[in-house]
């Protein structure tokens, strides 16, 4: 039996057919791989990529504590205007009373102006921390229990003394809405899902953020953007040590601490209560016992009443507080006045969500 | 089931072993070549890619704490920023691992580092707080010492105390700037003892923070400093490059077993080629050898169809010319004594009138003869022999006549006298032929007589050889009134034999068609073939129609077509060229 030409050349067309599906699974395989892999969670680090941590001041050779709110990246437009609508929408709480924006109100800088949030007619713990520019704190909440904006949302969401849902009511009835079926089909590949839910939320977040105050147009090089009074007042903020650990780009947010290091605050105010002891609720360390997340200072001026309590009514009566229990100092009155104007000056323009999608 | 080993035994054998081997060769390759993807080129260096970043990750963690600590730094945004990372890189790293075939020592490895480093996030937390109010604290404590030392120099009452309090604030700096330098509790015991006024108290509470933080940071910073996370990184690498050489070694393994399966499954598909190859050729081969034989068989019947023509041919000119001479010897025989016989009758009836002219004669002239020629002429009755005398000559004249055109008739269908290719009327050979066929035509015993119709169209005449003509005609004719006869025991059945002829392109027609029987399709296409009849034994011969055949077709190069329905009659269609 003699091979023929035809033979030999089947063969080699097989061979070579062999070795191309050899090649192109491989390769199919590992950009599988690649995509699974994937990281869907974006973290606070993600967003400040875009500039260099260390930003130096205006004349270049100091490093200042404090850094300006950095170019985020751009958001997906869709996303943002969904996860605005669920921010707004009642129907995430069992009763329909209440929504994010119920507590997080965004004329009262994000908060609800409460010294202690009030949800259904019933006071709860803290007092609520403000959605802006909580994409730059490094975990959320007064006792930093959970990491990603996307994980805060079941905080609230779940729990039975604020909207008191379940995630399956929650898909159920927002699956009742034609409009929501159409956005969640045309932006996540599964539909109407609690991860979609919470990702657009933290979307919309996201956007929430205050660039462009005076005191980040001073650190950016404007002279003029602060007054000379300010300008003493950030001297003082740092000389008094107040930016030991309110610093970085959220003016605070990026570090835990005790309230009253050099004095017992909660000696002094009396009526301690369990959420009084802070991130020891998450931790069980005795060496966390009243220690918070360092709130950021931006828009400040906005989100009174202050401190986890909300008791303290005035930035005034705030900067003498952090003097006495924090930094063991008693700040005289001008110096009070000049950190307070300096605050005054974190203050952005008003997040908005749509110009924030742009930018 | 039963469908199925019925199916299978269908199924060829060895096309069936062919199909199980390469099926099985497949699977085995499909299997193999899983085996290699277990843990592909782009999954290991995503892998290698993910621990190198986790391992800078740590070290950029610690560069971090140390900066922080030494005051480069004057934010923990970056600490923060990579204590982060350093989470969602150890996550992607789980993530990429759990995708590999568990094991054990990675596992082991990789939740001790989750351990270890959920340790050094508290840790790191502990740091930043502590470090915060240290600083402060460091920052502060001189000028506040000064502050306070500069108030109670007014009043010599507290010399004693300044001397312990400048101590105390040295101890303290000694003590910040190296904690190997001054014991705390030394410092504390000398805090202690001094009976200060109240305004040292503030000073104090930061010494005490000094004095509580400084170690206390120091110690967080040696401890996150240490290598236990990031020996055990490198461990985690070191296992997993181990592993992934044992997952090469066996997925080089595989891929030779691979390469052995797939270069067995190529030579088999070539064999399975081959064998299909020489099966074709074979086929081929068979095939062309059986047209061969086939041609051959086709040539030998072909053979065998032309001898029994031929033979039939022989013994119809073997017929025709016997029958033909007879005919022509009859038909001269008769012929002569005929035409005596004709000549003589109109003499004889001339002779006769005479007679009895003469008879008349004397009957007249002599009214009473004798008694004798009286009673003779009652006897033979005279009136009656006249009258009918007349009438016997006309009919022998007749028949005579008739014998004529019979004797006619067999010399024109013989045509002995004449050469056998000629202008021919082909109506007088239908004619004759009928004639011929007369007393078959008349009713009998048989049936009830068979109407002739008879649609003679405007004909040439046609170049050809009458007497081969005349006997297809015969035969036609014949089988026409055969098949008229077989059907004539049905009720109400009027027998009808028609006879066209027309032109029609260039050609005659002649057609002859009978409300017979008919013949059956089967029978239709065998007619022509020698020796077929459906006659009755003795009856017919199976070559008239085949001779007919031959005649008009081959040796008139006319046409002989035939139409039947069966039970409703027969069309013969002739067609003789006209030109020719």
């Amino acid at each position: 039996m003699k091979w023929q030409r035809k033979d030999i050349s089947i063969l080699a067309v097989i061979s070579v057919l062999l070795f191309c599906a050899a090649l192109a699974s491989s390769g199919l395989f590992s950009s599988r791989l690649d995509q699974t892999t994937a990281n869907y969670r974006t973290s606070s680090v993600e967003l400040y990529q875009s500039s260099s941590v260390q930003t130096y001041g205006r004349d270049g050779t100091t490093p200042e504590p404090i850094e300006p709110i950095p170019k985020i990246k751009k958001l997906n437009t869709q996303k943002v205007a969904l996860g605005d609508r669920l921010f707004h929408d009642v129907r995430l709480s069992s009763d329909r009373s209440l929504s994010c924006a119920s507590c997080h109100i965004n004329a009262l800088g994000g908060t609800d102006g409460l010294p202690i949030a009030i949800a259904r007619g019933k006071r709860m713990g803290l007092n609520t921390p403000t959605v802006w520019n909580s994409a730059f704190n490094f975990r959320q909440h007064w006792d930093g229990r959970v990491e990603s904006l996307e994980a805060q949302i079941d905080e609230p969401l779940l729990n039975p003394n604020e909207m008191n849902s379940t995630w399956p009511e929650v898909i159920s009835r927002l699956s009742q809405d034609k409009g929501y079926q159409a956005a969640f089909r045309s932006l996540y590949a599964d539909g109407i899902r609690p991860d979609a839910v919470r990702e657009a939320i933290a979307t919309y977040e996201r956007a929430l953020v205050t660039p462009d105050s005076k005191f980040d147009r001073y650190l950016k090089g404007d002279h003029s953007a602060i007054t000379v009074q300010e300008k003493q007042g950030y001297d003082a903020f740092k000389r008094y040590g107040c930016v030991a650990c309110h610093q970085g780009v959220n003016v605070g947010g990026n570090m835990f601490q005790r309230l009253g290091v050099m004095e017992d605050y909660f000696l002094a105010r009396g009526n301690v209560q369990k959420v009084d002891l802070g991130r020891m609720n998450i931790t069980g360390r005795a060496r966390d016992r009243y220690v918070f997340k360092v709130p950021s200072l931006r828009n400040i001026e906005l989100t009174a009443p202050y401190l986890h309590d909300g008791s303290v009514e005035t930035l005034e009566e705030s900067v003498r507080i952090m003097g006495q229990y924090q930094l063991g100092r008693k700040i005289p009155q001008d110096d009070t006045a000049a950190i307070v104007s300096f605050l005054r000056t974190l203050t952005g323009p008003p997040p908005d969500a749509a110009s924030q999608q742009a930018s | 089931m039963k469908k199925i080993r019925q199916l299978l035994s269908r199924l060829e054998a060895p096309r069936l072993r062919a199909a199980l081997l390469l099926s099985s060769l497949l699977l085995l390759l499909t299997g193999l070549f899983w085996q290699t993807q277990v843990h592909s080129v782009g999954q290991h260096y995503q892998i290698i890619e993910q621990l190198q970043a986790i391992e800078r990750s740590h070290l950029a963690i610690k560069a971090d704490i140390l900066k922080s600590y030494s005051s480069v730094f004057h934010n923990y945004d970056k600490l923060t920023a990579d204590t982060s990372a350093f989470l969602s890189q150890l996550e992607a790293l789980e993530t990429s691992l759990s995708q590999l075939p568990p094991h054990f020592t990675i596992q082991e490895k990789l939740a001790e580092i989750e351990e270890q480093s959920a340790l050094r996030d508290l840790q790191i937390e502990d740091f930043k707080s502590e470090n915060a109010i240290l600083k402060n604290s460091t920052t502060y404590f001189p000028t506040a010492m000064a502050t306070i030392i500069d108030q109670l120099e007014t009043e010599n009452r507290f010399a004693p105390s300044i001397a312990l309090l400048q101590q105390v604030s040295q101890l303290v700096l000694m003590y910040s700037l190296d904690n190997a330098l001054a014991a705390p509790s030394d410092i504390r015991k000398l805090m202690a003892q001094a009976e200060l006024p109240p305004i040292t108290d503030n000073a104090f509470r930061h010494a005490a923070a000094i004095l509580r933080l400084q170690g206390e940071t120091h110690q967080l910073v040696s401890l996150l400093s240490d290598e236990t996370l990031g020996a055990a990184i490198n461990e985690l690498t070191l296992n997993y490059k181990d592993y992934y050489r044992e997952v090469t070694q066996t997925k080089n393994n595989y891929l030779i077993c691979l390469f052995v399966v797939a270069v067995a499954l190529v030579i088999y598909l070539g064999y399975l080629v081959r064998v299909e190859q020489n099966t074709r050729m074979l086929k081929a081969v068979n095939l062309r050898l059986s047209d061969a034989v086939n041609e051959q068989t086709q040539a030998l019947t072909d053979a065998i169809a032309q001898l029994k023509r031929s033979q039939a041919q022989l013994v119809q000119a073997e017929k025709l010319s016997g029958l033909g001479q007879l005919s022509a010897g009859v038909a001269h025989e008769i012929n002569n004594p005929i035409s005596f016989i004709y000549g003589n009758i109109d003499i004889n009836t001339d002779y006769t009138q005479d007679c009895l002219a003469l008879i008349s004669l004397y009957e007249k002239h002599y009214p009473k003869p004798a008694e004798e020629i009286q009673r003779f002429s009652q006897n033979i009755a005279l009136d009656f022999l006249k009258q009918d005398w007349q009438k016997l000559l006309d009919s022998m004249k007749a028949g005579t006549s008739r014998v004529q055109k019979i004797v006619e008739s067999l010399s024109n269908f013989s045509r002995l006298d004449e050469s056998r290719y000629k202008s021919v009327n082909l109506h007088e050979g239908l004619d004759s032929s009928l004639l011929l066929l007369n007393y078959q035509l008349a009713g009998s015993s048989e049936g009830s007589s068979i109407s002739v119709g008879k649609r003679y169209g405007q004909l040439p005449s046609v170049f050809c050889d009458a007497r081969a003509i005349n006997q297809v005609f015969i035969s036609l004719l014949g089988n026409a009134i055969d098949a008229l006869r077989e059907k004539s025991s049905e009720d109400s059945f009027s027998p009808t034999l028609t006879i066209a002829t027309y032109v029609e392109a260039a050609h005659a027609v002649v057609k002859i068609t009978d409300n017979g029987v008919g013949i059956s399709k089967a029978d239709q296409e065998k007619i022509f073939d020698p020796f077929f009849t459906t006659k009755p034994v003795g009856k017919g011969t199976g070559l008239g129609l085949t001779v007919s055949y031959q005649t008009i077709v081959e040796a008139h190069h006319g046409r002989l077509s035939v139409a039947s329905t069966l039970g409703e009659g027969t069309t013969f269609q002739i067609e003789l060229p006209i030109s020719s």
